[in-house]
């Protein structure tokens, strides 16, 4: 606006600096022209410096009613904005503190874990150290086979256990993994095959985890422990191990690599190693117990089946009991307490549900519940003279001195006859 | 031609291999004189459940011995094991009086096997340590061994625990492999 009024101020003064240079002498027509100039300019300059003027006072009025009016409004608008906003938030204030206690639990349950992982992988580690020391500590076969024996007493009740289970049906792997398998080929290289161990008494092998698990039609077996489904015929047949016949050896033929040992049945031997120590005990121990658990609950077919495939017969099937009594007494070519077979044959034609399993009656007496000399639970052997239980391991002491001191000692199972005592229930004495 | 001179080979200079059976009743020492032949010691054993299996090196022969458990319960399945076998050796428990008729008659019933038909029949007459055990000639009596036809035997008063009779018995197991009775 200033600039305008400049701009027009310039010609007024050129036009009043040229009408007061004029002389006396000059021509009054000229005189009139340039007064006339002048006058013309400064009206020009005039209304140019009202108009300035009017546009600033028209601004400063603007600015006294337009401004305020504009600030009032904005400030409306953000009062209508955060009402608006704050009723919003109003409604959701319950599930915001819903949201809050979730994520409140979800920490602690978090931190809980977090603990919980920590300690776990602290005894992880622990136990990998002792294991890795243990396995330092014993690299000989002779001491493998002793925590073997050892071991393998404990846990065979539970694999026993297990295998009742399965004469019921329910099929339950014991044990599975993958482990290297000598080939019966000239060459002997090692393959890596995956074994699993059931609860049929089967161990059988596959190429791969991935050819099994197409077979099963199950995604990843791997994910849990026991998976119950039942395992058909079929690929279960592809190679499998006979472990009735079987037994187990803690070393391996013609080779010094650790962790290695055997299945041998009649036929075939079959060399194996696993990926440690522990792996190796773990496996010993299973198998061994298996085969046991499979002697001790068989009774054989008296035709027994010369085929060595587990195909044809089912293995760990339940036999009922009088079928048991008969199998026994007929195969009883027997000796323990020769006068009782007779009459535990006249028994077995009588329905013999009547008739209490001696095992059940000689468990019930008092004092059976251990082993008479060193007190292990639940022995399962028996000195027929001496009268009394006694686990596996005394009985081969017993077997030492003799039958003249101790006779027998035969497995419970294989007794077929007994009087309950009467009146006395000490059964330890000393001899 | 490679195969058979390498038979050749080896029936002339011995190194056969023998696959041989130790049976008979629970307690007899089966065990004991499996590891007396191949470790030359005495061990601490418990009932075999299932079975050992060694090798055992003696005069040029390679056996095989195979110590199946003699429990009442597992002694069915010794036939499981009876194919390619060349030699049984019964072991009897010669203190064991009472028991004498069960080992007969499990004796043979095992000679009755065909598969055992080639075999030959090593009977140790074993716990000659024990007092009251029976010498070879009662032992002998008991099974009625004389019944025994169309098959080479022999019997041998042994102790597992003295080592005594079970290297006697194995040479003579081994000479009558090794003249083809086997």
């Amino acid at each position: 606006m200033k600039i305008i009024l400049y701009c027009v101020r310039i010609p007024f003064v050129q036009v009043r600096e040229k009408f007061l240079s004029l002389k006396k002498n000059t021509k009054l027509d000229i005189v009139v022209a340039i007064e006339e100039e002048l006058h013309c300019a400064r009206s020009t300059f005039e209304h140019t410096r009202f108009n300035l003027v009017g546009a600033l006072s028209s601004v400063e009025a603007k600015k006294k009613y337009e401004f305020l009016e504009s600030v009032s409004l904005t400030m409306d608008a953000h009062l209508q904005y955060f009402k608006q906003g704050y009723e919003l938030l109003h409604q959701m204030e319950p599930y915001i503190n819903q949201v809050l206690a979730f994520s409140r639990r979800a920490r602690e349950s978090s931190t809980h874990e977090q603990v919980v992982l920590n300690e776990k992988m602290q005894e992880y580690k622990k136990e990998v150290d002792q294991e890795s020391r243990r396995s330092l500590n014993s690299p000989h076969n002779s001491s493998t086979a002793e925590i073997t024996q050892h071991s393998s007493r404990s846990s065979q009740k539970v694999i026993e256990a297990v295998m009742q289970s399965a004469a019921e049906g329910k099929v339950e792997t014991i044990k599975q993994g993958y482990l290297s398998k000598r080939s019966s080929n000239l060459r002997g290289d090692w393959k890596r095959r995956f074994f699993v161990l059931d609860s049929r008494g089967m161990l059988y092998y596959y190429r791969t985890l991935r050819s099994r698990s197409s077979f099963q039609g199950s995604s990843n077996p791997l994910s849990s422990h026991y998976h119950g489904g039942v395992h058909d015929e079929k690929p279960v047949a592809r190679r499998t191990v006979n472990l009735l016949t079987s037994t187990i050896k803690a070393d391996a033929e013609q080779s010094d690599l650790r962790f290695c040992f055997r299945i041998i049945s009649p036929t075939k031997s079959y060399t194996l190693q696993a990926e440690s120590t522990a792996e190796q005990l773990v496996w010993i121990e299973k198998i061994t117990g298996v085969i046991t658990s499979l002697l001790s609950s068989q009774i054989p077919e008296r035709h027994f089946s010369m085929s060595h495939s587990t195909k044809s017969r089912s293995i760990g099937s339940p036999m009922s009991q009088d079928q048991r009594t008969i199998e026994e007494c007929s195969s009883g070519r027997d000796f323990i307490a020769k006068s009782s077979i007779r009459q535990s044959k006249s028994a077995s034609h009588l329905p013999s549900m009547k008739v209490e399993k001696p095992t059940d009656a000689l468990k019930r007496i008092p004092g059976n519940d251990k082993c008479a000399d060193c007190g292990a639970p639940d022995p399962d052997w028996a000195s027929l003279n001496l009268g009394i239980l006694i686990c596996i391991e005394c009985s081969g002491i017993h077997r030492k001195f003799g039958v003249h001191i101790s006779k027998g000692p035969v497995h419970i199972k294989e007794i077929k006859f007994f009087l309950p005592p009467r009146g006395c229930s000490v059964t330890q004495r000393p001899f | 031609m490679g195969l058979v001179f390498s038979r050749l080979f080896s029936s002339l200079f011995g190194n056969k291999e023998a696959r041989i059976l130790v049976l008979g009743l629970d307690n007899a020492g089966k065990t004991t004189i499996l590891y007396r032949l191949q470790m030359g010691e005495v061990v601490s054993t418990i009932p075999t459940i299932g079975f050992n299996v060694e090798t055992v090196q003696y005069n040029n022969i390679k056996f095989q011995v195979w110590d199946l458990g003699g429990q009442t319960s597992i002694r069915p399945y010794w036939r499981c094991y009876f194919p390619n076998t060349q030699a049984i050796i019964y072991v009897v428990d010669s203190s064991d009086t009472d028991r004498l008729v069960v080992a007969k008659e499990e004796f043979h019933a095992i000679l009755e096997e065909e598969e055992l038909k080639g075999a030959v029949v090593l009977i140790y007459a074993n716990k000659q340590d024990l007092p009251g055990a029976l010498d070879d000639a009662a032992v002998t009596e008991a099974l009625e061994l004389h019944k025994i036809k169309n098959r080479q035997w022999a019997i041998f008063k042994t102790s597992a625990i003295k080592g005594e009779g079970l290297f006697e018995g194995l040479d003579w197991l081994s000479n009558t492999l090794k003249s083809g009775g086997g």
